[in-house]
């Protein structure tokens, strides 16, 4: 333990008298962690856009012509058996040709003048909470299919295309993110290797006195480990300001399409997940300085 | 007469087994030498620059390893030592060095502290054992100094406190005064003579000071271009124990004018000497 509280000390007193070489470390670590943060917190609110547009998603499964209520009936009390249907509503030829009527200004004049109802009859089946993503959606309609159905109709093309799009900007931030999180190893690598060199006096008079390489070394790991906390902890507070000043102000401007539900901070695994970055980039790069520096393994 | 010697006084603490090192392909800092110190003894190692004796005394501590031949401390092999073993054997051993190896930024206290916070001593036993290696050395009180605020002799006397504060068994000093003048270097030597009475320490002096060899009748080994040019023993017996002889700071047995030129070669040298072969048998 007490090489432990002795090697806590000598690395916030290295820290404290290279301090312009440790703040410039620990802004960059932050700066990293803040750009992975803020692709983190901007893909976790999209994902929790495209769950909430899912709740809409439901199945039109339009009807042949000529059917004849009792099979209508019986149609709905087996779709409604099924586990991963919520509900299911009948829409008549005549509501369809209401519901098409109101939902453009002037269609329902136009319609007024048709000879007869081109729209067809349907059943409007809603899917269950758990069953509401988009590949679920596909297999469950291609399930619904039956003669009695001319079509279906889940608008499936806009979802799984938003949910690529998602799935693309995920990777993208994942290979950035590492190759910053690369970057961010290699920066307080070379402030340790720095570090490593101012002391080197100190190093050789710790090997003259019988001091291990674990005991030259660990000051150093806790400078590194050190500075990834204190830059992961930073990156946060700036997180969190960007998420109130910017996120909240954005969500103003975008309310139709973000729906009524705030926009999120990060979840508390992905904070604990970025503090911890923090300090393993700090660790990892320390430890590829010491083991490569001949005074720290005397 | 090494091995005679040992088989006198039983086994030697160190023992230099023909030991030859070459730096390089032409660069010979030692040749085949033997020699055998018990322990408590008081030796200077003197020689000009680049005579062998920081070779010497860095073979002991690990610094550098023998080309040829073996360097023995208690009857082990230092030159077969593991590299992550040598930190425990420098704990046995206090080390001075001619520029002091201070750390500028950290005070008194906590450059005397290195060598037990190294050795993971508790903060509740380090503080008194500070305390008294600072009064050993007579700088009590001056703990919370700097070594930048303490003139050359202080802060030799601070790097003495440090290689002393882990009571090791040998102490090695490398021009312990090249840096101080005539009445600092005496007191310095005569530090050193204290701690190997006091702590029956083994204490290996290496200097070109040859006021200060003259000073003290100890044993002398001489150094020249890396082969041992005599042995000198103590007059005041054979393994020149400082227990053996008078107080520090008593007159010297040879007395010698200040300012005479370190490092100058004697044509005879004094007291009791062998030639090179005896020295190395």
């Amino acid at each position: 333990m007490s090489y432990i509280g002795y090697s806590l000390r000598r690395a916030l007193k290295g820290m404290a008298e290279y301090r312009f070489l440790a703040g410039a470390t620990i802004s960059a670590v932050a700066t990293v962690l803040l750009l992975i943060g803020t692709f983190a917190m901007t893909l976790s609110n999209l994902s929790g856009v495209l769950d909430r547009w899912g709740k809409d998603v439901q199945i039109s499964c339009y009807l042949i012509d000529d059917i004849e209520d009792t099979a209508i009936f019986d149609l709905k009390v087996e779709l409604q058996s099924m586990g991963e249907v919520q509900s299911v509503k009948y829409v008549s030829k005549l509501e369809a040709l209401e519901q098409f009527g109101r939902s453009i200004d002037g269609m329902d004049r136009i319609l007024a003048d048709l000879d007869e109802n081109p729209l067809p009859a349907s059943l409007e089946v809603r899917l269950a909470p758990n069953y509401q993503k988009p590949r679920q959606v596909a297999d469950i309609a291609r399930r619904l299919e039956r003669p009695e159905f001319v079509a279906l109709d889940y608008s499936h093309e806009w979802v799984e295309r938003y949910h690529t799009f998602l799935s693309l900007s995920r990777l993208s931030a994942m290979v950035l993110g590492t190759l910053l999180l690369v970057s961010a190893v290699f920066l307080i690598a070379n402030t340790i290797r720095l570090a490593i060199y101012a002391r080197r006096a100190e190093l050789a008079i710790v090997a003259l006195v019988g001091g291990t390489r674990w005991f030259a070394r660990l000051p150093f790991l806790f400078e590194g480990a050190l500075q990834g906390l204190a830059g992961a902890i930073a990156s946060l507070g700036l997180l969190h300001l960007l998420y109130r000043y910017a996120f909240l102000q954005l969500q103003e401007g975008l309310g139709m399409l973000m729906g009524p539900d705030e926009l999120a901070f990060l979840p508390g695994h992905i904070l604990a997940s970025l503090l911890l970055a923090g300090i393993g980039i700090g660790l990892l790069g320390a430890w590829s300085s010491v083991v490569r520096d001949p005074s720290t393994s005397p | 007469m090494g091995a005679a010697f040992s088989d006198e006084q039983g086994a030697p603490m160190i023992r230099f087994h023909n030991v030859t090192k070459h730096y390089g392909r032409t660069g010979m800092a030692l040749e085949k030498v033997d020699l055998a110190f018990q322990q408590g003894e008081f030796a200077f190692i003197t020689g000009r620059s680049g005579a062998g004796k920081t070779t010497l005394l860095k073979l002991l501590y690990a610094a550098e390893h023998p080309t040829h031949g073996d360097v023995l401390l208690e009857g082990r092999s230092v030159a077969r030592l593991h590299p992550s073993s040598v930190p425990w054997l420098r704990r046995n051993m206090g080390i001075v060095v001619q520029d002091f190896r201070l750390l500028p930024r950290r005070s008194i206290f906590e450059n005397v502290a290195l060598p037990l916070e190294v050795c993971g001593v508790k903060r509740g036993e380090l503080r008194p054992r500070v305390r008294q290696a600072l009064a050993r050395v007579g700088l009590e009180g001056m703990g919370k100094r700097r070594p930048g605020e303490l003139s050359g002799g202080e802060q030799q006397r601070v790097a003495i406190a440090r290689a002393i504060v882990n009571r090791p068994s040998i102490l090695l000093a490398d021009e312990p005064t090249g840096n101080l003048d005539h009445y600092l270097s005496s007191d310095i030597m005569d530090l050193l003579v204290g701690i190997c009475r006091d702590q029956g320490a083994t204490v290996l002096v290496a200097t070109h000071d040859q006021d200060q060899v003259k000073r003290h009748d100890f044993r002398e080994v001489h150094l020249r271009g890396g082969r041992i040019e005599f042995d000198r023993r103590s007059q005041h017996g054979p393994s020149g124990n400082v227990t053996a002889l008078k107080q520090p700071g008593d007159e010297a047995t040879h007395s010698s004018p200040p300012g005479t030129e370190a490092g100058d070669e004697r044509d005879e040298p004094q007291g009791q000497r062998e030639s090179p072969s005896e020295a190395q048998a």
